[in-house]
């Protein structure tokens, strides 16, 4: 016999029974009971005849799962003497659902090198994006080249900032601050 | 129907005043996924009940001390708009929607997944537009649509409906005038492909053997209703999905 991925066409909402524990084992967005595996979600049914595995597809947006190598994008909200705090908005992979948790990001994780204090790499109100270390506490890192701010406002004016060499100008006040900048600042790539 | 004073039969060659059969419900329309900011939404209208279900969440939770750290809180509000009755109601809480909000949460939770979200919280509002009797039923049958559309993982949907008793007979789904003026009155939520009950509330007096009966109405009552929400969510995402 052939083995293969089968997608089946029904639509099953939660309860809906596919078929027993005999069969296939539950995979994601499924759930045991009593012998039968049920799914959990609005979703369609993919049979793994390889691994004998069941999974529902879910068609609804599903809430976002931050876990370990999680990209994140937010909003610095509070700067301390050793880290700051990221209210995470969105998670990469569920962009249009909000995610609205915070994470922190310690001083010795912002960047490889060096650093004095935390405001020479982050102001409240920056947009940051980060990669998630650890998800109970949430802990985050900007140790990476695409990582870090990647949009700044003027303290001062409020004008959005350019990037500068390594640092961020404004180009109203001439002002120049100094950030951990990703790679693709200004640029609004997730 | 503008009845103020108790007519003085119910039930007239086996009608009842809105021309329903004893076992019969009200006319339902459902429409998930209404609400762009929510995550999940319904908006019911059964019989002259108009009803609208809004789910936000598994989000972190305010104030910070509610949250437990293994699993979610489910959050209910049941709120009555004050233009949903005749005479205006006073707005904001009030010790019956307190007491619905609690008891429509507990008909709720028990086919949650809290545990896959831990120190979250899931926030389901009900808000009455305009009511006709039966409103926490219709309300948690909203606000199970709601919950299925916001992509929280559920072990089944929650239907309920409420049965009661006027001119001595057991009927299905009151409508007001006979909520106000009948002898009893009883809302019931059921997971209806396991039996389970997880909502029995009762005023009035039945006997035991109008309550067993009434009891078999209901479950025959809850799989309509479930039927009909199993429609409303099939009908939507099978839209979706051929786009």
């Amino acid at each position: 016999m052939e083995k293969k991925i089968e997608i089946e066409e029904k639509i099953v909402l939660p309860g809906d029974f596919i078929c027993t524990t005999e069969e296939y084992v539950p995979g994601s967005n499924t759930y045991n009971n009593e012998g039968g595996i049920c799914s959990s979600i609005i979703g369609i049914v993919k049979l793994d005849d390889k691994l004998h595995k069941i999974d529902v597809l879910p068609l609804v947006m599903v809430p976002p799962e931050i876990k370990q190598d999680s990209i994140v994008l937010g909003k610095i909200i509070l700067l301390k003497n050793s880290f700051a705090v990221l209210n995470i908005e969105r998670v990469k992979g569920y962009e249009n659902r909000s995610a609205n948790v915070e994470g922190t990001i310690h001083i010795s994780n912002i960047q490889l090198t060096y650093i004095k204090t935390i405001d020479k790499a982050f102001n409240v109100g920056d947009i940051v994006k980060a990669k998630v270390i650890s998800n109970n506490p949430l802990r985050l890192t900007t140790r990476d080249k695409n990582l870090g701010v990647i949009k700044a406002f003027c303290p001062v004016c409020g004008e959005a900032l350019e990037k500068k060499g390594k640092g961020l100008k404004c180009s109203r006040c001439n002002t120049i601050y100094q950030r951990k900048i990703s790679e693709d600042y200004g640029w609004g790539m997730f | 129907m503008e009845i103020d004073e108790k007519p003085e039969r119910f039930i007239v060659d086996g009608l009842r005043l809105d021309g329903r059969k004893k076992d019969e419900i009200r006319p339902i329309k459902m429409e998930a996924g209404v609400m762009n900011r929510a995550d999940g939404s319904c908006y019911i209208e059964w019989g002259n009940n108009k009803i609208i279900a809004a789910v936000y969440g598994p989000r972190e939770v305010h104030p910070r001390h509610l949250q437990e750290t293994y699993r979610a809180i489910l959050r209910y509000r049941y709120n009555m708009a004050s233009f949903a009755v005749d005479e205006r109601r006073r707005p904001g809480p009030d010790r019956r929607s307190i007491e619905i909000s609690k008891v429509s949460r507990e008909a709720i939770e028990p086919v949650l997944m809290l545990e896959q979200y831990p120190r979250s919280s899931i926030d389901v509002f009900v808000e009455v537009l305009q009511a006709d009797a039966g409103t926490r039923a219709a309300g948690i049958t909203a606000a199970s649509v709601a919950l299925a559309d916001a992509g929280i993982p559920m072990r089944n949907l929650v239907s309920a409906i409420s049965v009661g008793k006027v001119d001595g007979e057991v009927v299905l789904d009151l409508n007001k005038i006979e909520d106000n003026f009948g002898d009893a009155d009883m809302p019931v939520a059921m997971i209806v492909e396991s039996g389970e009950v997880t909502l029995l509330q009762m005023d009035g007096i039945f006997t035991k053997n109008e309550f067993i009966e009434a009891m078999e109405l209901a479950k025959r009552g809850c799989s309509q209703i479930y039927d009909i929400q199993r429609d409303c969510l099939i009908s939507k995402y099978k839209k979706l999905d051929s786009d």
